[in-house]
């Protein structure tokens, strides 16, 4: 009886370890989608509106949800508080700091940080070439996400469950 | 001897025969080959003990 209980214990926990796996890429996939929606906005604004950058943060981090939005939320605030510190080494420091918390990649956050180099550097246009360029790398990233989440989800969901059988076997 | 290690032997064969085709046809080759060699390395860690007692038999009873 007890030996059943620890077989499907480690059945159920090898199968959890894969399916975190997956799990892992979706959250992924997530925040790249509200990084994509946060630079939307600052884009809108830019071309449009032209309002202070640090007001535009703060408004884009109360829209955004998890952790991006707070990065957003704190990116506004630190340029409102007018320290000292030019825009883009405020994007780069909270994003360094911060973005460890959220679910994106070094790759991800690589992209995100150098697009600070264009805040407060380049005239509008600058800016919303930088814009347009970092969407497009964002939508680059999603897209293969996509395509491999499929396949990952089988694949890592069958390497759990035959792992765990394998432990469950061996151990025996 | 006992019977189970030849059913427990036949169960690693196949779990590691569905692992090795399920990683080749999502592309890892590498992670295959690998989980192949893991299967074969508990195997003969079990089997071990038997080909020694085998051998040494085989040595007294033709007094080798």
């Amino acid at each position: 009886m007890l030996q059943c209980l620890g077989c499907i214990l480690v059945v159920f926990a090898t199968t959890s370890f894969g399916v975190s796996f997956v799990m892992k890429e979706k959250f992924r996939l997530q925040d790249l989608k509200e990084v994509e929606t946060g630079i939307l906005l600052l884009q809108n604004q830019v071309r449009y509106i032209g309002a202070p950058l640090g007001e535009v943060m703060e408004g884009i981090g109360l829209k955004l949800n998890g952790m991006v939005g707070e990065i957003f939320a704190r990116i506004g605030s630190d340029l409102e508080s007018r320290k000292g510190e030019s825009g883009s080494v405020i994007w780069e420091r909270i994003w360094m700091e911060e973005g460890r918390y959220t679910y994106l990649t070094g790759i991800d956050l690589d992209e995100i940080i150098s697009f600070g180099k264009t805040i407060s550097f380049l005239e509008r246009t600058g800016q919303e070439n930088g814009l347009d360029l970092l969407l497009i790398s964002i939508r680059t990233i999603e897209n293969d996400l996509q395509s491999k989440m499929s396949k990952n989800q089988k694949l890592y969901g069958s390497l759990g469950v035959l792992s765990g059988l394998l432990l469950v076997v061996t151990l025996l | 001897m006992e019977i189970n290690i030849v059913f427990q032997i036949a169960a690693v064969g196949i779990l590691v025969a569905v692992l090795n085709q399920v990683l080749i046809r999502a592309g890892r080759e590498e992670q295959a080959m690998m989980t192949t060699l893991a299967g074969l390395v508990v195997v003969l860690y079990w089997v071990v003990e038997y080909i020694n007692t085998l051998f040494e038999t085989v040595q007294t009873l033709f007094q080798l």
